[in-house]
């Protein structure tokens, strides 16, 4: 189905730099908690073991721990990160394999192009409580509401870090971040001076190639470009492979008190699958772009982070849409003011614009209205309070935007840290959160299944109708958490929720009634309604040992429990579509010859709801730096050939695709300037 | 066997914690970056004969964060078989016995011409008389090396090194 709209900047809430430099309360959330996996890595207190040329690729603050004694080092959140580091060793080609290996996220691959991600339950294609944001630029979709996995192809060495918060992230983020936040942080073009092209190829992932050239333009500004390409097996016969295509830049350059950023992307996919629409097998072309230009630096009292974005995007034939075409334009600013006494404000305003227009298939799928222009505003403020010589904090927090269509939605948060000791962090938060109605939600209108009737009786037919008077959801949610270092290079961190869901949004049956035609029938309608009431408790663990200087052992677990309490003639069921269970661990071995060994092994439970079993997964990934500049490596994938399913097709109402083992060769070549 | 076995994870657990209690100073990791930073410099560098010995001097004026995280395990640290020793500098006091000085801000001026690798983060470090000026930026490290005062001090510095900085001052044209 479709995709994405691009809306625009949240905030610059979470520039790179930007994070490491200030200690809002706003960047705080997320980058303090930069949390488990590094402060592990951290409390190695003696670098001068490391060349220089490994120095130099070293972040000088990975958290706001490392800047002193600032409290607002950690989050009072449940943050994962991703490193570069993390990212080159996985063995990844994607981001959405990047997010297996974190705790408490839930990834399952649909198709050979569709992901089902979510955190803390709710998984679908189409999932729609997590809220993706590359460079604080939201990714979610207004039209279906939800992330487009297969079209936010990011080239991972371009990457600096994914940051995860699960757990509402409303009172900084709005909407849709009900359930948690996932940003990608792209790197600075400083950080990229050189040349790099690298190719690589496999059994399932047939080719893919890259080249970046980075370096500094006369007028001072550092700049990027990269063009990636890509072919992926299509797992279906008789269809055209994934064909993925990609160019983009960032321009950084030092303006005022602060400094500037221009970036941007142009994408273009195709790839051959079974059009629901259309009822037949044929091509889906999928392009879009994306600009944006923003300032953040310091001013008299605080910091400013100000942005401007668009985006643009067209389908073809995809899903059960025809056509669609989305543009979207935004503005966006956050301010933080230093602090003052015991109290750290910040502040954020935003206005963006959407345009959406999808075309369905006379007879199968309509939208009515087709076309739709809508307006979002919003405004946050923050206070974090310091008690006790800064061992203890307290956030109060709150979103209020408005929307065309839907109330305005309050979305507020009370959290407390405490650091008891240098060995223990507890932290506690009560949020509320929304998700807004998608497009299809309110404007669909379905032919979902003819059912003949008896001789001389009209035929019924099932059909799902929109609601344009659809509200938010809505969801209070219950944290508690706890990071205990039990000795210096061993960090566990653990994360209990219970949230409380109402007003969930789902389809109950309405009355029949006859339509004339031709030809008669009877409707059996389904509608979209702010219906069911759903309570969800689970638990997170995430544990980070460093054995030796050569071996780095990763652990997670999450548990997760689900009381769906909806009507018995809702068409679909949020019970049952999530594992109970998953458990991750990674092995990092640092190898003689500068040579490395990864090993990943997770085991996901049953999805009861589509009928997926457990399964077990282990990948196995070999490097080798040649030299400085040349880089060779090899990931193999399931290594055993467990065939498993991972999720429902829901798009094609079939069992999603098998996948057995797969390998992937890469090798790369830089010469930095 | 069980009492053995409680005894020495209490014997453990207690060194573990005991070093977190006895109050070590976190170092932050930028100072240790800096001190890994400042280490890795003295293996680049050649004194010159009269400043041979076997140990090396490295004396601190501030940055006491630094120092400590250069002091983690001293004994064994080693640059061209030379040992180690460090040593803290109240600003103007003298620097006649030291090898490396590594200088937090403005805290002390350079007299330029004694066998010192002189190393500060202070801006324009290496353009008033410093031989190593360290930056940040885009939350990396880096560094300017001014060959000329380098060649003052009678320092020779390894062109491996030049080809890592961001920048060469000083050097002819």
């Amino acid at each position: 189905m479709p995709p994405q709209s691009g809306p625009l900047l949240k905030g610059g809430l979470m520039s790179r730099r930007f994070q490491v430099r200030r200690s809002s309360v706003v960047v705080a959330a997320f980058l303090t908690g930069l949390s488990a996996s590094l402060t592990a890595a951290e409390s190695a207190q003696d670098l001068t073991g490391l060349d220089l040329t490994t120095l130099m690729n070293m972040d000088v603050k990975i958290t706001s721990a490392a800047k002193r004694s600032q409290p607002s080092s950690d989050a009072a959140a449940a943050v994962f990160v991703l490193t570069r580091e993390d990212i080159h060793r996985s063995g990844a080609t994607s981001v959405p394999e990047l997010l297996r290996m974190v705790p408490g996220v839930e990834v399952a691959r649909v198709s050979n192009t569709r992901w089902a991600i979510t955190t803390r339950g709710f998984n679908s294609r189409f999932a729609n409580k997590l809220l993706v944001l590359v460079d604080g630029r939201s990714i979610y979709t207004s039209i279906y509401s939800g992330v487009s996995w297969e079209e936010q192809h990011i080239p991972l060495p371009e990457i600096e870090r994914i940051e995860v918060v699960r757990g509402p992230g409303g009172s900084l983020w709005g909407a849709n971040a009900m359930n948690g936040v996932i940003n990608i942080v792209t790197r600075e073009a400083s950080d990229s001076r050189g040349f790099v092209i690298s190719g690589g190829a496999g059994d399932s992932e047939h080719s893919a190639t890259s080249v970046r050239f980075g370096g500094t333009e006369p007028s001072g500004g550092d700049y990027r470009v990269y063009a990636e390409h890509f072919e992926r097996d299509s797992f279906t016969s008789g269809t055209s492979p994934w064909r993925s295509l990609q160019t983009g830049w960032r321009w950084d350059r030092a303006a005022g008190p602060g400094e500037l950023t221009f970036q941007g992307d142009l994408r273009d996919n195709n790839f051959g699958e079974f059009i629901y629409g259309a009822q037949s097998f044929d091509d889906v072309d999928v392009s879009s772009a994306t600009v944006s230009l923003g300032w953040q630096g310091k001013l008299p009292g605080g910091e400013l982070d100000v942005r401007a974005g668009g985006h643009w995007r067209d389908s073809r034939k995809y899903g059960i849409a025809s056509n669609e075409k989305q543009r979207s334009f935004g503005l966006d600013a956050q301010y933080t003011a230093a602090r003052w006494g015991r109290h750290l404000l910040s502040f954020g305003a935003e206005w963006k614009q959407l345009e959406d227009r999808v075309l369905g298939y006379p007879g199968i799928v309509v939208f009515v209205p087709p076309e739709l222009s809508q307006k979002v505003w919003g405004f946050s403020v923050q206070d974090e309070v310091f008690f006790r010589d800064d061992t203890v904090r307290l956030i109060f927090g709150t979103k209020i935007e408005g929307f065309e269509f839907t109330d305005t939605a309050v979305q507020p948060t009370v959290r407390a840290i405490w650091h008891a000791n240098e060995r223990n962090t507890l932290w506690a938060a009560v949020s509320r959160a929304v998700r807004t109605p998608s497009y299809f939600e309110r404007y669909m209108h379905l032919w979902l299944l003819t059912i003949p009737g008896a001789p001389g009786e009209p035929s019924q037919s099932v059909e799902v109708f929109g609601s344009p008077q659809l509200d938010e959801e809505q969801l209070d949610a219950f944290e508690l958490g706890w990071r205990w270092r039990p000795a210096e290079r061993l960090s566990i961190d653990v994360a209990l929720y219970a949230n409380d869901y109402h007003d969930l949004i789902e389809t109950r049956a309405a009355a029949p009634f006859p339509d004339p035609g031709p030809p008669a029938v009877i409707v059996l309608p389904s509608v979209y309604q702010n219906s069911v009431h759903a309570n969800t408790r689970g638990a997170e663990i995430a544990t980070d040992w460093i054995v030796t200087d050569r071996l780095r052992l990763q652990f997670g677990a999450t548990l997760y429990d689900m009381r769906d309490l909806r009507s018995p003639d809702a068409l679909f069921a949020f019970a049952d579509v999530d594992p109970t269970h998953t458990f991750t661990a990674r092995a990092r071995l640092d190898l003689p010859r500068r040579t490395e060994l990864d090993i990943g092994w997770r085991r996901v439970g049953a999805i009861r709801y589509h009928g997926i079993d457990a399964y077990d997964s282990t990948d196995l990934r070999f490097g080798w730096h040649v030299n400085d500049e040349l880089q060779f490596s090899v990931a193999i994938d399931n290594v055993f050939n467990s065939r498993h399913a991972e999720y429902f097709n829901e798009e094609s109402a079939i069992q999603g695709d098998v996948f057995g083992r797969s390998v992937f060769a890469r090798i790369s070549w830089q010469k930095g300037f | 066997m069980l009492r053995a076995l409680l005894a020495c994870l209490a014997a453990l657990l207690s060194s573990q914690y005991g070093a977190a209690l006895a109050g070590e100073q976190v170092v932050s990791r930028e100072d240790q970056l800096r001190a890994a930073y400042l280490f890795n410099f003295m293996k680049f560098v050649e004194w010159p004969p009269e400043a041979a010995s076997d140990v090396l001097t490295v004396c601190f004026v501030g940055a006491d964060a630094v120092r400590e995280a250069l002091s983690v395990d001293l004994e064994k640290k080693r640059v061209a078989d030379r040992r180690l020793a460090v040593e803290a500098r109240a600003p103007g006091e003298s620097l006649a016995e030291c090898n490396v000085v590594y200088i937090e801000g403005h805290s002390h001026s350079v007299e330029a011409g004694a066998p010192i690798l002189t190393v500060s983060d202070a801006r324009n470090f290496a353009s008033r008389g410093g031989v190593i000026e360290l930056f940040e930026q885009g939350n990396r490290l880096r560094f300017v090396v001014n060959v000329e005062n380098a060649r003052r001090a009678g320092l020779r510095i390894s062109s491996m090194l030049l080809q890592l900085a961001s920048r060469v001052e000083g050097a002819e044209r």
